[in-house]
């Protein structure tokens, strides 16, 4: 807009009338074509028809909840730790959780995490009973191995 | 008589500990370990002089290093706002700090005894321990096994490389801490990366975390002492990523060292993997089940005045417990001691007002208000905290103690940053200690007439 504005008044300066003429011209015709061309398509339906083949699939209000939780996550890495010894395997990495945490509400890439994260959890609740963030890291973890093996970058 | 305790971390556990000895019925209310869970290893009483966040290691008055105890000194007279010069006075008795610390840290290690875990040092020599990065860190008190590190008693370091381990560089480690070594002028030390050859169930595993699970068994200790036989010399030191074990690291590094005839010691690691803090939080857990000190695992949401002279606190699911009197230690804004609401920094249990070490009043206002430009510099925010009075009852915007049985103790007092200073878990030692004892003092007096002091 402001490109278009210091090219009007350009115009207007060196009195090119003919010129400005035109400039009226396709700025007219490009509002027309906005208003009443074609639909714009929803952005994300756009994403899903590239990316469904490959296992993407709408954040559910639930996962938008828990990734909105998971945001408060310090990286300390007591999860990990308790996870651990209560004898968990494998054992929760924080820096998957995180990206586990980020990834729930676009979890159709889910890039960085490995096929067992989440899938080998006993869902004893021991790593949300110690996260100093209150984050329900079993709900993460049972999210995580709901979804799909990661498929990579298709 | 009865006390709450809010908060589990050293501050919290100091407190509740010292409690339940001086024969009161205790009850800890923690949601989560605090941020003492989060240590490196060691047990910062005067880590850091004052303003220079770097190591003390030449002073330029004295042309030597600083002694801890010449650096808590510092601590208290250098800075008014400091705790440690709320809680040592102004000087009359100089010999105070040194003795009531000494004697902190002696009770301290009484307590983490039948875990297992042990904490070495004084304030009469520095330590100097290698970090997972290889960058060294100067100590006072450390726990073990981190604290057989030290490279001042120390004339060979040989880096324990565990190749398939995440996170953790032997070589990198060896080239920083040779460096770290020359440019600070230390004696010559040999620094080197020993390849022993461990067992296969190590060879295989990447996270830590596994790993230090896997060594507290029987089975993975004698397996991991084989690999070391004969690789010990005299004055050589093995430095392993802190991955020794997590409930039995004593019994492992004992192990380690019979078969190697090598002092073994781990690096200080940092959150993610604060291996050395989750050990020190165990034992303290440990000590006050051992001390018949009940917990209640959840959230506090306030703290109010009830029938005079005690005070009621409302906790998580409509809950409520009544106390005789309260230690709030419930830290900063890791463990939610302090917030962030509604875009003005805060105490969300009583709405406390909150100090900086300059001594302004930042509590309503937004955070980014108190923060300053530039990586290193100091930043407000970082030492904001309560105001108490002489028996660490915190104050009320008026300036009087809030409640006549309300004390505060560890990092929720202000006026000073525990990272950059490295004095965090000494104050959260000494005034959690003294918070018990002005607890106890309080409930001994004669009932005053009001609890809540307007």
């Amino acid at each position: 807009m402001r490109g278009y504005r210091g090219f009007a008044r350009e115009m207007l300066r060196t009195g090119s009338l003919r010129a400005l003429a035109l400039q009226l011209k396709t700025g007219a015709l490009h509002v027309l074509r906005q208003g009443v061309g074609r639909r714009r398509a929803d952005p994300v339906a756009q994403f899903l028809a590239h990316y469904g083949p490959d296992g993407a699939a709408a954040p559910e209000p639930a996962a938008r909840a828990l990734a909105r939780q998971a945001e408060a996550c310090l990286v300390c890495g007591l999860c990990s730790l308790e996870c651990a010894r209560v004898g968990g395997r494998p054992p929760l990495d924080p820096r998957e959780a995180v990206v586990a945490a980020a990834r729930l509400e676009v979890d159709w890439l889910r890039l960085g995490l490995s096929p067992a994260t989440g899938a080998a959890c006993g869902a004893c609740d021991a790593c949300t009973r110690i996260c100093p963030a209150g984050i329900p890291i079993h709900l993460v973890q049972a999210r995580l191995a709901s979804l799909a093996p990661p498929t990579g970058i298709g | 008589m009865s006390a709450v305790v809010v908060g589990a971390g050293l501050a919290g556990a100091a407190a509740a500990l010292a409690l339940a000895e001086a024969g009161l019925e205790v009850v800890q209310v923690a949601a989560a370990p605090g941020a003492t869970a989060l240590s490196a290893g060691t047990l910062d009483v005067a880590g850091a002089s004052p303003g220079i966040p770097t190591l003390p290691w030449r002073d330029a008055l004295r042309g030597r290093p600083l002694l801890p105890r010449e650096r808590l000194a510092l601590h208290r007279r250098g800075a008014p706002s400091h705790p440690y010069a709320q809680l040592f006075g102004g000087g009359e008795d100089p010999a105070l700090p040194e003795r009531e610390v000494e004697a902190g840290v002696a009770t301290l290690a009484g307590w983490l005894a039948p875990a297992g875990l042990a904490l070495v040092g004084s304030l009469g020599e520095n330590r100097l321990l290698p970090t997972v990065p290889g960058t060294l860190r100067v100590a006072d008190f450390a726990f073990a096994p981190a604290a057989a590190a030290d490279l001042l008693l120390a004339r060979e370091v040989a880096v324990v490389d565990v190749p398939s381990l995440e996170g953790f560089d032997a070589r990198a480690l060896a080239r920083t801490l040779a460096r770290e070594i020359e440019v600070l002028g230390l004696p010559k030390l040999l620094v080197s990366v020993v390849q022993p050859r461990l067992p296969e169930a190590f060879l295989a595993e990447t996270a830590p975390a596994r790993l230090a699970a896997c060594l507290d068994g029987d089975d993975a200790r004698a397996a991991l002492a084989r690999a070391f036989v004969g690789l010990g010399a005299d004055g050589r030191v093995l430095l392993f990523p802190p991955v020794l074990g997590i409930g039995k690291s004593a019994s492992l590094v004992a192990a380690l060292e019979a078969a190697s005839g090598a002092r073994v010691a781990e690096a200080l690691a940092f959150p993610p993997f604060a291996l050395a803090g989750f050990r020190l939080q165990r034992a303290l857990d440990a000590a006050l089940a051992a001390a018949g000190v009940r917990r209640i695992a959840t959230r506090v949401l306030g703290i109010a005045a009830s029938e005079a002279p005690g005070l009621r606190l409302a906790l998580d699911d409509n809950a409520s417990l009544d106390a005789e009197a309260v230690v709030l230690a419930s830290g900063r804004f890791a463990s939610g001691g302090l917030a962030d609401l509604r875009d003005a920094v805060g105490e969300p249990l009583l709405g406390l007002p909150l100090y900086d070490a300059d001594g302004r009043r930042i509590d309503g206002s937004p955070a980014r208000r108190s923060a300053r430009k530039g990586y290193g510099n100091e930043q407000p925010l970082f030492s904001a905290g309560v105001r108490t009075d002489q028996r660490l009852r915190p104050l009320a915007a008026n300036g009087r103690p809030r409640h006549a049985r309300l004390f505060a103790a560890g990092d929720l007092l202000g006026g000073f940053d525990p990272a950059r200073e490295r004095t965090g878990l000494g104050v959260a030692l000494v005034s959690g200690l003294r918070a018990a004892r002005a607890l106890v003092e309080a409930l001994r007096a004669p009932p005053s007439r009001t609890g809540d002091l307007p």
